[in-house]
């Protein structure tokens, strides 16, 4: 008799050892696909700082409007250029949430889970500010960048911008 | 053998004592997650920092600067001048015109509203400073502006960059 207790013990024990396990193992999964979506969403955002602002060694897209490149918006998936007036073009396009840079032909990602870029122009005349179209005259260029794919809801937008000192405005 | 009779107490003890621990653990964990939330606001609120910062810089020193930047002996009084709309910063054609500036959500150079920002709130404070970076009070004038631009995301603390802009 007290054998067969002893049997409905070790069931109810594995029971509740059970339920405390899947519990526990729910949590972890959910800290651990939070940290990696973090960390994967952090990524693209350096790699895509890196390509739009500079990173010290290699001027970004927005330091060679400097150079009187002409800039376009960079929707989801299309393949928009921007020229270079010099015959060292190098061209920059989204493709299937990947940003490319391509120079005479060879082309490499900049940045992956870009799902969209678009630049803004704006000049200053005695102090005020305007928008203008035509990036050889601008003082200041943002770039808005959506990073992440999937839902709206895991998408993320950032700004990112020059200083105001191109071509030595003021 | 009378010892068979405790096992499902001492079981239950054992898993009361285990879940007490591990639910102590949770906290840790929402607290990860909610330390990673937190991170990224930090991260836009100083980029929307710099921007604004960077904003301003386009802007003259003081609205008696002439077109052709120079130095000026009578700088104009802090805040916005006659003509200048206190809610349209596009209007603002120097530095001072900031001061008291507030914006939620930040809005672009043109003024218009950045709704995917809409968790932040961006604010600006213009004083006078002396050459140790201290700021006067007002009616004292210096040669240096201190432009402080701050960033607050809901969850989080302000991130304020500071510059100082001198008389050109």
């Amino acid at each position: 008799m007290k054998k067969g207790m002893t049997v409905i013990e070790l069931l109810v024990g594995i029971a509740t050892a059970a339920i405390l396990v899947s519990v526990c193992a729910k949590v972890l999964q959910l800290g651990i696909v939070t940290y990696g979506f973090a960390r994967r969403q952090n990524e693209s955002l350096t790699r895509t700082r890196k390509a739009v602002a500079g990173d010290g060694s290699r001027a970004g897209i927005l330091e060679t409007s400097r150079e009187g490149y002409q800039f376009a918006s960079l929707p989801v998936s299309s393949v928009t250029v921007l020229a270079s007036p010099t015959s060292a073009a190098a061209n920059y396009y989204l493709k299937n949430g990947n940003l490319y840079r391509t120079v005479s032909g060879a082309g490499s990602v900049l940045a992956d889970q870009v799902n969209s870029l678009s630049f803004d122009y704006y000049m200053s005349s005695n102090g005020l500010v305007s928008s203008t179209t035509v990036a050889s005259s601008a003082t200041m260029v943002t770039a808005t960048v959506t990073i992440g794919s999937g839902t709206t809801v895991e998408q993320k937008v950032y700004t990112l911008f020059t200083g105001a000192q191109l071509r030595n405005h003021p | 053998m009378n010892r068979k009779g405790f096992l499902l107490v001492e079981v239950s003890v054992a898993y009361l004592l285990l879940t007490v621990g591990l639910v102590a653990l949770l906290p840790v964990f929402i607290m990860a997650i909610k330390a990673s939330k937190n991170t990224e606001q930090l991260q836009v609120s100083t980029y929307l920092s710099q921007e604004l910062l960077e904003e301003i810089r386009l802007r003259k020193w003081d609205q008696a600067v002439p077109s052709t930047p120079a130095y000026i002996v009578t700088p104009t009084a802090l805040g916005i001048d006659a003509g200048e709309t206190a809610t349209n910063k596009q209007t603002f054609n120097d530095i001072d015109d900031f001061n008291g500036w507030s914006e939620s959500p930040p809005r672009n150079p043109l003024n218009i509203s950045l709704p995917a920002f809409s968790a932040y709130t961006r604010t600006v404070s213009v004083s006078y400073a002396n050459s140790s970076l201290v700021a006067l009070s007002t009616p004292t004038t210096s040669d240096y502006k201190l432009v402080t631009v701050c960033t607050k995301g809901t969850k989080t603390n302000s991130i304020c960059l500071t510059s100082l802009f001198t008389n050109r």
